[in-house]
This record gives C-alpha cells, sequence and structure tokens, in this order.
C-alpha cells in the first residue's frame, strides 16, 4: 500500500514539474514569435510593442532564454533607431538589472554603435530623473 | 456490557478505527477496502444519536492514548471528551456536512456565515472567509482572536457583544461548527437578559438588524439543506427566527428598508419576506427607486461635466497653454538644455514644461491661468494633482458618472497625470501613495500628448504609468450643478 501511495505521489510531483515547465518554454516561444514578426518600428513604437517588450523583459527576469534575450535585444535596438526617449530603459528594467551578467553581453552585441551611445544617454537621463524628479 | 461500554461499540469501535488509521488507503484504493467502510458505514448509521455519542467518547479515549504518538492536541481531545456531540465521526464518513455542497449556500458556524469547501463548513478565523467578498453582506468578519486555544469568538451581531465588547469568547473546539455554535447558543442564554437586550440593539440598529435577518434566513437555509442537519439547528433557528420577528416588528421600517437592500439576494428575498412580513418586497421597491434616481444624477453629472468641458476647451487660458507647450517642445526652457531640442524627445523635465505652460513668464504672450509669481517649484508630475486644484482644476476621474474616461477618450485640453509603476519613490497625496516621479501631459488634439516633448499617443509607457487624474479647469457654476450620488 505504502509503495502505491509513494508511486502516486511521484506521478503526481513529476506531472506538475513537466507542466511547469512546459508551461514556461510555452511562454518564451509566445515571446519569441511575438518579438520576431517586428521587423521595423512603425513611428516612435507604440504602447502594444512597449507592452510586448516590457513583458518579455519580466519573462526572462523570471525564466532565462537565451534566444528569447537576442530576440529582445534585437527589437529594443530596432526600437531605439526610432525613438531614444530616456523612459523606454525602463522597459528592460527587469532583465537588466536581475540577469545582468548574462542580458549586457546580448545587449551590447545587439545595439549598434550609435545607439549603445543613445543607451548610455537615456540610462544617466533616467538616473537624473530619479534623483531630481522632473519638476 | 464491559466498564460501561456495549460489546457491540467496542466492535464497531475497532473497525472504526482501524478503518481511521487506513483513511487515506480507502481515498485511492476502490475495490476491496471499499466494502469494508461501506460496511462501517452502515453499522454507524444503524445507531441511534445516543450510541453515536458514547461511541465517539470511547473512540476519542483509544485516540487520547494515541496521542502521545500522534502529538494529538489535549484540550482538543478535551473538548471532543466533554461535549455531546458526534462532529469527530461525523467528519469521519463526512456525512453531516455532504449535503453543504450547494455554492449558493453558506454554512453557520458560531453565528458567522462561511464558506463551504469540499462540503465542509471552514471557519470563520480561517483567512479564505476572512477575504471573501462573498460574506460582506452578513456583516463584520472574525478578526479578533480571543487570546486562546480552544477559545472561539461568537458573532457579535448574532450573540451580542459580549464582555470586551467585540462578542462573547466561548471555550470549545474552534474548528467544529457544531461545538462551537452549541457553545455560543449556552453562553448567551446564560444572560437571562440577553436576548431581550439584543433584540433592543437589534431594533436601534437597522443596519445591524438588516445583517441579522440575512444570517438568520441563510442559517436557515443550510440546516434545511442538510439530509442530516447538525444539532444546533433547530435551537438555534427558533432563537434567531423569533428575534427577528420581534425585532423587525418594532423597528424603524424606512430605515430598515434602506438597509435592506445591501443584504437582499434572488435567493433570500421569499425568506426575508416570511419573517419580517413582507419587508423583503419593499425593500427591493425601494432599492429600484433608489437605482433610477441614481442613475438619473449620474446622468445629470455627466451632461453638467460634457457641458463644463466644452465651456474649458473655448477658454482662451485653456487654447493659450496649449499653444506655449506645444512651441516649447523645441525650446530648451530655463537652462534645462542647451540649444535647442527635437519635438518628439524628452528630456525627462515633464512636469516643468507642463508648469511653466500653465504658470507661463510675464513677458510670454496669451492668457493665463496663473501667474509666474504662483509657479510650484519642486512639484514632480505626479504631485500636480493639489496644486492643479487650487488653481480651479478638478479631477474628472473623480466623479463616478466619468469613470470610464480614459487618456484615449478624454477630450482635448485635458491635463492627464500619471503615476510611476514599481518606483522606488512613493509619495503621499490625500493620504494615498503614489509612484513618483511620475508624468504629466496636456492632450492637445486625437494624437497631440504633450510635455516636454510631443507623444502621440497616451505615455503609459507599456503600463509603466498609470493615469491617476484627468484634470479640467470647472467653474464654479457647473461644478455647483454636480448633484450628490444618492446612496440610501
Amino acid at each position: 500500500m505504502k509503495l502505491l501511495k509513494l508511486t502516486h505521489f511521484l506521478a503526481l510531483t513529476l506531472m506538475l514539474i513537466s507542466s511547469c515547465q512546459s508551461y514556461g518554454s510555452n511562454l518564451n516561444g509566445t515571446y519569441i514569435e511575438k518579438l520576431k514578426k517586428v521587423t521595423q518600428v512603425q513611428g516612435n513604437g507604440s504602447n502594444k510593442l512597449y507592452t510586448l517588450i516590457r513583458e518579455s523583459s519580466v519573462e526572462l527576469e523570471k525564466d532565462w532564454s537565451p534566444e528569447l534575450a537576442k530576440e529582445l535585444a534585437r527589437v529594443f535596438n530596432e526600437l531605439l533607431n526610432v525613438n531614444q526617449n530616456f523612459f523606454l530603459v525602463e522597459l528592460i528594467g527587469p532583465v537588466v538589472n536581475s540577469r545582468k551578467k548574462e542580458f549586457m553581453p546580448i545587449l551590447n552585441k545587439a545595439l549598434s554603435k550609435e545607439n549603445k551611445k543613445h543607451y548610455e544617454e537615456m540610462i544617466k537621463t533616467s538616473e537624473r530623473e530619479s534623483r531630481e524628479g522632473n519638476g | 456490557m464491559i466498564c460501561g461500554v456495549d460489546v457491540k461499540m467496542i466492535i464497531v469501535s475497532a473497525i472504526l478505527i482501524l478503518s481511521f488509521f487506513n483513511l487515506s488507503i480507502f481515498a485511492s484504493i476502490e475495490s476491496d477496502s471499499h466494502w469494508n467502510q461501506q460496511l462501517v458505514e452502515e453499522s454507524y448509521k444503524s445507531l441511534d444519536f445516543k450510541e453515536k455519542i458514547t461511541l465517539h467518547k470511547t473512540l476519542m479515549l483509544v485516540l487520547e492514548r494515541q496521542s502521545i504518538k500522534t502529538r494529538y492536541e489535549q484540550r482538543k481531545i478535551e473538548v471532543y471528551t466533554s461535549y455531546n456531540s458526534t462532529y469527530f465521526l461525523d467528519t469521519l464518513f463526512e456525512q453531516a456536512q455532504a449535503s453543504l455542497g450547494d455554492e449558493t449556500v453558506a454554512c453557520h458556524f458560531g453565528g458567522w456565515m462561511t464558506l463551504v469547501e469540499n462540503s465542509k463548513c471552514v471557519p470563520p478565523w480561517k483567512r479564505s472567509v476572512r477575504d471573501s467578498s462573498k460574506l460582506d453582506r452578513f456583516g463584520g468578519k472574525y478578526t479578533k482572536s480571543c487570546g486562546g486555544p480552544s477559545l472561539f469568538r461568537c458573532n457579535p451581531v448574532v450573540f451580542g457583544p459580549g464582555e470586551d465588547g467585540d462578542g462573547i469568547c466561548t471555550s470549545t473546539d474552534d474548528s467544529d461548527p457544531n461545538l462551537a455554535t452549541t457553545s455560543c447558543i449556552e453562553d448567551f442564554k446564560k444572560n437571562p437578559n440577553a436576548i431581550r437586550e439584543h433584540i433592543e440593539k437589534l431594533i436601534e440598529d437597522p443596519e445591524l438588524l438588516s445583517q441579522y435577518l440575512a444570517v438568520t434566513v441563510e442559517s436557515l437555509r443550510s440546516c434545511e439543506v442538510q439530509s442530516d442537519p447538525f444539532s444546533y439547528c433547530e435551537e438555534l433557528g427558533e432563537l434567531m427566527q423569533r428575534s427577528s420577528q420581534q425585532a423587525s416588528l418594532c423597528a424603524d421600517v424606512d430605515n430598515l428598508v434602506s438597509f435592506l437592500p445591501d443584504v437582499l439576494t434572488p435567493f433570500n428575498l421569499d425568506e426575508i419576506d416570511e419573517i419580517t412580513n413582507g419587508l423583503g418586497t419593499r425593500a427591493k421597491e425601494y432599492m429600484e427607486t433608489l437605482e433610477e434616481r441614481q442613475l438619473l444624477a449620474l446622468n445629470n453629472n455627466r451632461n453638467t461635466i460634457g457641458r463644463a468641458i466644452e465651456a474649458a476647451q473655448r477658454d482662451q487660458r485653456l487654447i493659450d497653454t496649449i499653444t506655449r507647450v506645444r512651441n516649447n517642445t523645441t525650446k530648451c526652457i530655463r537652462d534645462m538644455c542647451s540649444g535647442t531640442k527635437s519635438a518628439t524627445k524628452s528630456i525627462a523635465y515633464c512636469a516643468a514644461y507642463v508648469k511653466h505652460a500653465i504658470f507661463p513668464y510675464n513677458s510670454e504672450k496669451g492668457r493665463r491661468f496663473a501667474n509666474f509669481s504662483e509657479y510650484p517649484w519642486g512639484s514632480d508630475a505626479v504631485e500636480s494633482g493639489p496644486w492643479l486644484e487650487e488653481q480651479g482644476f478638478v479631477n474628472i476621474m473623480d466623479y463616478p458618472s466619468m469613470a470610464n474616461m480614459t487618456p484615449e477618450n478624454a477630450p482635448n485640453g485635458a491635463i492627464i497625470v500619471y503615476e510611476k509603476i514599481n518606483s522606488r519613490q512613493n509619495v503621499t497625496i490625500d493620504g494615498r501613495r503614489y509612484g513618483g516621479p511620475g508624468h504629466i501631459e496636456i492632450k492637445a488634439s486625437e494624437n497631440e500628448y504633450i510635455s516636454d516633448f510631443i507623444n502621440d499617443e497616451p505615455t503609459r509607457i507599456g503600463g509603466l504609468r498609470r493615469p491617476i487624474g484627468i484634470y479640467f479647469k470647472i467653474p464654479r457654476e457647473f461644478r455647483d450643478q454636480i448633484e450628490e450620488i444618492p446612496e440610501r
């Protein structure tokens, strides 16, 4: 009887773990797919695109995926081509802050030389706003 | 008879004890063990109430010995062995509460209405019950403990305030609905004046009485749906029904009718009608009239605010403010940057640029809302509400009739204030905390949201800025026309 109960318990645990894993990878896959569709940013970008970038960044913070990180960095570079507003750095804040070691080399590789400069300036402006306010 | 216990009892006890320790096996194996459980259940069902009590106590005595091994709480054992209840056995067979499966029925537990989970009454002190909005209509929740194990706080709505004003503290098993309720009834009745005093209190307080009525009809319903009702049902039902009838007979009917809608549901209307001689239906009619009055006031306010906004949009001061803020997006005002700037690029001074448009230098063209001498120095975007209100601006989002307004559908000329999400800086405005420094912008046209830069959509930054205010200057004459939304 004990053996039977133990088997049941193990089976349930394995099912739970495998379902969580597939859920995680599914979410990663969804974001990769959506980001891949962004080949060029229209206008200055939009709240819809910003939301996708932010959510992908949050997902990377929780469940690291090099492929998703590459896609996110690529799209962020596309965004900086058309919009260099300082507050956009907040969109990738979650992954930059919690996965700095893994994500920064990927981001640095994806950003063009010009956008790298823009990104540094944006960070400085963002820090200044936090420090001194906007009034 | 051996030591006062029947032989039959010992045999059944032995089967029960064996089955108790193998209960989880019964749940997973259905074949041969199922027959054993059935046998035990049938034997148990054939006993009368007194025999069940004796069996219960015998079983508890056996378990008491087991408590040394299992560390079962001694105080709980004492409660189980001293009360005339078969709760332990009932729980074992899940009989008494098995019919409480209807999700619309709450369960009575020491005066409190609680949730039913897996056909069982959840103790009212559990977080899931205390957090449940479904139970709000029955009054306060179990938030004040009696400060000791095996002590239970009876609901003051039903059993009065007790000694400390928060409800009687009774000594019982606080996880057993039957024991707890029985104990509350006993303690309540110990004071000969308790019932009369409580009815007087119910008569004086229509809100309390409406909650009492809700608990009464729900308790009666929860007892009715059980095939084998809790032993407290009869006594509790009689007590509550009688008190409800007396109190509602003497209460101020108009007052009571205005509070009854808070507790009415499609399921309890008939029962409340029966106990209160038709006050349920009167309360329903009152509620329908109230809703009509509320709708009328909302429509009137919506029209008034609409007219006020149209007037505000025609105001030359707003037109000039929009011109100023738009023109300034290409300028570096007050040395905030050097040279010229791009109109679509923010320099992180949104609040300064919007304030400057509203409080311009005296040398600047156009009509103004306020003089530069009144400029609110140092105020970040998120803190704009107070100074805007000082200048006669009104947050349209505060009006229930305009609750659906968003930056996207706000009329042109709106000044929109946002808080920052996930901010490390918090500011408190009117007792509420917001993330700073936030953002502020003026909606100049359908696709023009202007601060220190021009954005073609609201600056929500993918959800990282949340709108907390949409402001317009509303003249006094319009504000005076806005009606209070009747609550009762």
